[in-house]
């Protein structure tokens, strides 16, 4: 075919013929093999108009007539292409169209692709004001007790590593001093000795009505760092060992026979738990909550080994009850919502369809929020995936629509107790999410806080606090009147209780059992069952509280191992 | 005389059609024969020529195939097909009723002198 094709062109028609054909051949713009016919058949064509011209001067004039004859070579070109691909079979066309479309398709998401790497996120609102905002309390400076936490902060010494390596330090549990050895004991009074100072700081940090802390960036934070979720809060981890000071604080005053100072160091710690349950993110409340919870269970343990006068047990319980002036507060989810809206706004643009897209590259330093270096290079290989999980994203709008409406659910569900949640909404937040495509709207299901089991620690700490109260009140009336009362009623009906402890796994009062000369006080716990006060245990078979497979007893206290060292008793 | 090339474009394939059914012509041959055998009333322009007849081709009136002739030059032959002949008798029908009725507008006077 080659050589015949050769053959053709030089088969002694004109010059100008020649350039004719092939300019025609080149702008039908077809398959070869199609070109090649046509270009066969106007190449015959034209041998046979030209074969009765004699000369070559002939054949060159008869030839630009032929040529004039057919016209433009670009529409002739056009008008052959278009009747050619008529002629094609079904199949073909079929297929032709169908790799057309796929490349209009492929152009079309190229420019798309492209359009979506250079969106850039618009940061329009200071979130972080708003939760400064949101937490300032309109009251007095001198009330606030955070210049005292920041100077204990500043004057606490860390424990060194012999007591971190320490179990009963670190764990300290059920453990009195005295349970220690000589050797343990001093370590443990020398830090606690040169943590005096912090202490007193601490102390006084108590008796302010109120905490507030300005949230800030770290003063070498970029701007592009400047996210919510940057702000780091390492006053938190001081504050709780902070906390624990107090406690062995108090274990050293029990171990010296003064439980009245032991319990004025419980309060101290009560109080400082109540500081950081009203803050703005989930972690300080949670941190708060577990610093309540300390100070709760040593009060619990100077009742069961000291026995407290009436009018101690009175002011104790008095005490108590004025660290929450407007009851025990649940959990806050704003703060979380906050931070949640100035993700969106870090990592969406801004108009557009949908009211903006996810911006792949600012995954990657999502990723650098929560990993190290080398995670956010790994990230960056990983900008493809990023890319096409961000084009599967919900737009802004949506994003924004559907994290409201579950941070709004889950404000009702903090409301609720975890029993009225139980027999209403079993299933709660999870099915919500559940119901949230995992790749529409991974970013929720990234950020969404688990706030079911957060909800529930406010609760459980709201136990803890109103089983203590009751307990004094029921130390103060087996006191006052030589044996436990039959049953909370009587506490309340004659002023020793304001109301009964609420038991947050069966919306009744806590279960009170009077035995002998002593009593039991217990929660139903998370499975919901009376098992009859039979306390839920660990793997080590030691009862602990809030297990699913028994009680949470309150009292009488789970064995507190102790040698009293000074007991006057 | 030169024809209103609308006028033309209609009858273009109705003619081709009809000149194939006589015998497989080549398309230099099948332009020469439309003009003899219209005693030279009827031209069609080679750069419609090609392009009709491939348009024929797709619609599967007329059949195209290589064929070398005695002087060994290839030649790209056309044949009318079964369903050419169908609608050549279709066209050739619509024509004359066209004529008769143009007849009759003007009185007879298309009737060549």
């Amino acid at each position: 075919m080659k050589e015949e094709r050769k053959e053709e062109l030089l088969d002694n028609l004109p010059g100008c013929a020649i350039e004719f054909i092939k300019l025609v051949i080149k702008k039908m713009r077809y398959r070869k093999g199609v070109r090649r016919d046509v270009q066969a058949e106007l190449t015959a064509h034209f041998e046979d108009e030209l074969k009765d011209c004699a000369t070559a001067e002939l054949r060159e004039q008869k030839a630009r007539q032929i040529i004039d004859g057919f016209g433009d070579a670009k529409l002739l070109a056009v008008l052959l292409r278009r009747a050619k691909k008529r002629c094609r079979p079904l199949w073909r066309t079929i297929t032709a169209r169908t790799f057309q479309t796929i490349g209009v398709l492929i152009l079309l998401f190229v420019l798309y692709t492209g359009w979506f790497l250079t969106g850039r996120p618009t940061i329009s609102v200071d979130y972080l004001s708003v939760w400064n905002q949101m937490s300032r309390p309109q009251i007095k400076d001198e009330d606030n007790a955070w210049p005292h936490y920041e100077k204990a902060i500043a004057l606490f010494t860390e424990p060194n590593q012999e007591l971190n390596e320490m179990h009963e330090f670190t764990a300290p549990g059920r453990i009195s001093l005295g349970s220690l050895t000589d050797d343990q004991q001093q370590k443990i009074k020398k830090w606690v000795e040169l943590n005096e100072s912090a202490w007193q700081e601490f102390v006084k940090a108590g008796s302010k009505s109120y905490c507030y802390r300005e949230y800030r960036y770290d003063p070498n934070t970029k701007d592009e760092d400047k996210w919510l979720l940057n702000i780091l809060l390492p006053h938190l981890s001081a504050i709780r060992k902070l906390a624990r000071a107090g406690i062995w604080q108090a274990r050293i005053q029990m171990d010296k026979n003064q439980p009245k100072q032991a319990i004025e160091d419980c309060l101290a710690i009560a109080r400082c738990g109540s500081h950081w349950q009203g803050k703005g993110t989930l972690v300080e409340q949670l941190v708060g909550i577990a610093i309540s919870g300390l100070a709760y269970g040593e009060i619990l343990n100077i009742a069961e080994t000291k026995d407290l006068s009436p009018v101690d047990l009175k002011h104790l319980q008095e005490k108590l009850l004025q660290i929450y002036p407007q009851g025990y507060p649940l959990m806050n989810m704003e703060g979380e919502r906050i931070a949640f809206l100035d993700v969106v706004q870090h990592l969406f643009t801004k108009g557009g369809p949908g009211g903006g897209h996810l911006v792949p590259h600012k995954l990657t330093y999502l990723g650098d929020i929560t990993g190290s270096a080398d995670e956010v290079r790994i990230n960056m290989v990983r900008l493809p995936f990023y890319t096409a999980a961000a084009m599967v994203h919900a737009g802004r709008d949506e994003t924004i629509a559907r994290g409201n409406e579950i941070y709004g659910r889950q404000a009702e569900i903090a409301k609720m107790s975890p029993y009225q949640r139980h027999i209403s909404d079993p299933n709660g937040i999870n099915e919500m999410f559940s119901n949230l495509s995992k790749y529409r709207y991974f970013l929720i299901h990234i950020m969404m806080p688990a706030i079911d089991r957060a909800s529930e620690m406010a609760y459980r700490g709201r136990a803890s606090h109103q089983a203590t109260v009751t307990v004094l009140a029921l130390k103060r009336w087996r006191l006052e009147k030589n044996e436990y009362p039959k049953n909370l009623d009587e506490l309340v009906a004659a002023g020793y209780l304001k109301e009964l402890p609420a038991d947050p796994f069966s919306d009744k009062p806590l279960v009170y059992k009077k035995a002998d000369d002593d009593f039991t006080l217990y929660s139903v716990g998370p499975n919901f069952t009376d098992d009859g006060g039979e306390s839920g245990k660990d793997s080590n078979g030691r009862p602990t509280k809030w297990r699913d497979d028994g009680d949470t007893v309150f009292w009488p206290v789970p064995e507190f191992k102790q040698e009293h060292s000074a007991d006057s008793e | 005389m030169k024809f209103e090339s609308q006028l033309l474009k209609g009858i273009a394939p109705v003619v081709v059609l009809e000149i194939l059914s006589r015998g497989p012509m080549y398309g230099y041959e099948l332009s020469e024969a439309i003009e003899q055998r219209s005693s030279d009333v009827l031209t069609l322009g080679k750069g419609t020529l090609y392009p009709l007849l491939y348009n024929l081709e797709a619609k599967q009136l007329v059949k195209g195939k290589w064929e070398t002739s005695e002087s060994s030059r290839k030649r790209r032959y056309y044949s009318i097909t079964g369903r050419g002949k169908t609608e050549l008798v279709k066209q050739k029908a619509q024509l004359r009723e066209l004529t008769a009725g143009l007849n009759f507008v003007f009185s007879g006077a298309l009737v060549p002198a």
